[in-house]
This record gives structure tokens, C-alpha cells and sequence, in this order.
């Protein structure tokens, strides 16, 4: 049975640090748009500013939104990269593979909402 | 109830809150409680609250699996490899969600609750997991350096561990994949077991790599459904933040109360929603 030897780990340990740091931090970013975007739709939504308002709060929204939708993608990516840099090239193509079965999903999404 | 108005988003938010609570006292994302609680109490369309809720299982599953990285018990290699899995999963589920009659996603969603239910009851009832068999050398395992090791945090030494029958594993994370992105769940309570059982990892290996993958096949199908325009802003903004604020107050909560009587408690309502959620289906109010 092998256990993952010291240089391994290091690298692992290494990738585990990267990635919680991505993930903790894209979802506070993602959050504060999320609140910006809920406050400005509170507070703007007055007779005069309607228009205006609600636009900013929309695009507010839709950008916390998709950046939630992003965050899990980068991760996916950042492994890739990350396996790649250490020369374990099986995986990172194994990730890419990931990537693009995602990437054939949006595509097909598209296409199945433009028809 | 139309979805405008800052009464619905707080509303929405509240109930989120809730589901968060819930979730975080159970270790799971809650997306199983806020898709029944959408379309039961605030009748928003399925497809509707199935995206909402995979924005919230999304933006909870980054402290999740930041968590199961700072503790060093996911294994991320076996994570990406299974991965392949769920997210040709949660596209085939997408595609079906647009072949699917709304009252049998109902349906599946009772079934779903149902098998919660009995897992808590299973927990409740066995106490610690049965002992572990150890599991023997698998081809794909060994090849892809997959078995690891995990540091157990009573005696402080790494622990280490074999993956078993990853092939299979790929099978059920397939299953797995396309029942979240059909009901907007986490299916982390498809993938523990099918991890537990089928690969013969150590329970905590198997929790926190779900908790590492569910992100991703979250947003596979996120994705398409917010590409399909079946993503409400006004409705998953508000999800997601409850969500992310509850389970944060759940796993806080959870500390200071006792186990028994709150999975008494969650027992129930996941039958209650389960029979009620089966009833809509019947009763035609999809």
C-alpha cells in the first residue's frame, strides 16, 4: 500500500492551502456583491430613481451570481495548473477533462436558450 | 406570491436562514429543505428553486470545502477524478430536468427526503459507524497514487488508507451528479454512503470530499440553469446569503446541543416534507 511520501504530502499540503484560500475568499467577494446588489434594490427603489436603481442592483446581483457560479470552475482550473506545475501530468489532464465537460454544458446551455 | 418586492426577498432570506440553520446543524448544505420550502410556502416554480438553491449549495460548499482542505482530510486526487463523474451527471440532469414533468422532480425530491430521513435514523440508531473493512488493492487506486492518508487528530499520526472499487465509485457519483443538478441539492447524502460503501473510505474522508466536490457539480449545473435564465436574482441572491449565514449559526448551534433530540427533530420534518411534497405531486399542485 503506498502512503503518499514526504514530498508528496508537501505538495498536496501546498495545493490544499491554495485552493481553501480561493474558495474562502471568492465567496466572501461574492457575498459582499450579493448584499450590494439586495441593499441598492432595498433602498433605490424609490419613484425617480427606479430606473437607474434597479439596473445597478440587477448587475450587482447577476455579478455575485456568477462569480458564485465561477468560483467552483477556478478551483478546477487552479488544480490543473497546479498539477501541471508539478509535472503530474495525468491529473491535470484529468482536470481539464472536468474543465470541459463543464465548458460542453454552458455551450449546450446556450445554444438550447438562443433557440 | 410574485417574486418582487423587498417583503419576498426578506421572507425568502428568513426561510434560507432557516434551512441554513438546519443544514449546518446537520453537516449538510440546505439546499434539501429551501427547494420544498420555495415551492411549497412561497410557490415558486420548480426549475426556479432548484437554480436558487444550487447557488446557495454552491456558495455554502466554499466553507465547506475550505474547511475539508485546512483539515486535510479531503482527498482532492480522488475528488478531481470523481468529478468526471458528477459533472457528466449534473449534465445529464439538466438535460433531463427539461424533459421531466415538474410533479415527478416532486417525487424524486420525496424519495430523496425519504432516504435523508432514514439515514439520520440509521445514525441515530447505530452510533459510531460499523467497523471498517479493510479495502483491497484496486487497479485504477494504485495507479493514479490515489490511496492517502488522513491525520487523525486524537493520536496525531497520519492514518493511512486504500480507495476500493473507484470505477463503481465513478458509476454512483454519476447518479449522484445528476440528482443534484434535477433537485438542486448538495447530494452529499448520495455521495457519503456511496463513499462509505463503495470505496471503503474512512467516514471523514468520505464527508469532507464530498464537501470538496459538491462546488463543483453545483456549479455545472448552476451554470446552464442561469444560461437558461431559470436563475432569479431576486430569489437566489436572498438564498443564498440565508444560507450562508445559517449554516455558519447551525454548526455554532450544533456545538451546545444534544444530537438525539435534534435529529428527533430533523427526522421529522424531512418526512413531513417528504409526504407533503409527495402529496403535491399527486394532487396535481406542481
Amino acid at each position: 500500500m503506498n502512503m503518499p511520501g514526504g514530498d508528496d504530502q508537501r505538495r498536496l499540503r501546498r495545493m490544499e492551502a491554495i485552493l481553501a484560500a480561493l474558495l474562502r475568499y471568492g465567496a466572501i467577494v461574492a457575498g459582499v456583491w450579493l448584499v450590494l446588489g439586495l441593499a441598492w434594490g432595498a433602498l433605490g427603489g424609490g419613484a425617480s430613481m427606479a430606473g437607474g436603481a434597479e439596473a445597478f442592483s440587477d448587475r450587482c446581483l447577476a455579478i455575485g451570481i456568477v462569480l458564485l457560479i465561477a468560483l467552483p470552475v477556478l478551483r478546477v482550473g487552479l488544480m490543473m495548473i497546479i498539477f501541471a506545475i508539478e509535472k503530474d501530468y495525468r491529473f491535470a489532464a484529468i482536470s481539464a477533462t472536468v474543465l470541459i465537460i463543464i465548458g460542453l454544458g454552458f455551450a449546450l446551455g446556450v445554444v438550447d436558450a438562443l433557440r | 406570491m410574485a417574486s418582487d418586492g423587498l417583503a419576498f426577498s426578506l421572507l425568502v432570506g428568513l426561510m434560507s436562514l432557516g434551512a441554513g440553520v438546519f443544514g449546518g446543524m446537520l453537516g449538510m448544505a440546505g439546499g434539501i429543505f429551501v427547494v420544498p420550502a420555495l415551492t411549497l410556502a412561497f410557490d415558486v416554480p420548480i426549475h426556479q428553486a432548484v437554480g436558487a438553491s444550487l447557488i446557495s449549495v454552491i456558495a455554502c460548499s466554499c466553507g465547506s470545502a475550505a474547511s475539508a482542505m485546512e483539515s486535510h482530510l479531503a482527498n482532492v486526487r480522488l475528488a478531481i477524478l470523481l468529478e468526471v463523474g458528477t459533472t457528466l451527471g449534473a449534465l445529464t440532469g439538466v438535460a433531463l430536468s427539461g424533459v421531466i414533468a415538474p410533479s415527478v422532480l416532486y417525487i424524486l425530491f420525496s424519495a430523496v427526503l425519504l432516504v435523508s430521513a432514514y439515514q439520520m435514523f440509521q445514525k441515530a440508531r447505530g452510533g459510531e459507524h460499523a467497523e471498517r473493512w479493510e479495502a483491497p488493492p484496486d487497479r485504477w487506486a494504485e495507479a493514479l497514487r490515489l490511496n492517502s492518508s488522513y491525520p487523525d487528530a486524537r493520536s496525531g499520526r497520519e492514518v493511512p488508507y486504500r480507495v476500493a472499487r473507484v470505477r463503481l465509485g465513478m458509476a454512483l457519483m454519476y447518479v449522484a451528479g445528476a440528482a443534484s443538478s434535477l433537485l438542486g441539492i448538495g447530494s452529499g447524502v448520495l455521495k457519503v454512503p456511496a463513499m462509505d460503501s463503495a470505496l471503503g473510505l474512512p467516514i471523514k474522508v468520505s464527508s469532507a470530499t464530498s464537501n470538496f466536490m459538491i462546488g463543483v457539480t453545483g456549479a455545472a449545473s448552476a451554470g446552464i440553469y442561469y444560461v437558461r435564465g431559470e436563475v432569479v436574482p431576486e430569489i437566489a441572491a436572498p438564498v443564498a446569503l440565508g444560507s450562508l449565514l445559517g449554516a455558519y449559526l447551525g454548526t455554532m448551534i450544533l456545538a451546545r446541543t444534544s444530537s438525539e433530540r435534534v435529529r428527533a427533530l430533523f427526522i421529522t420534518v424531512l418526512l413531513g416534507l417528504a409526504v407533503k411534497m409527495f402529496l403535491t405531486a399527486i394532487q396535481g399542485g406542481a
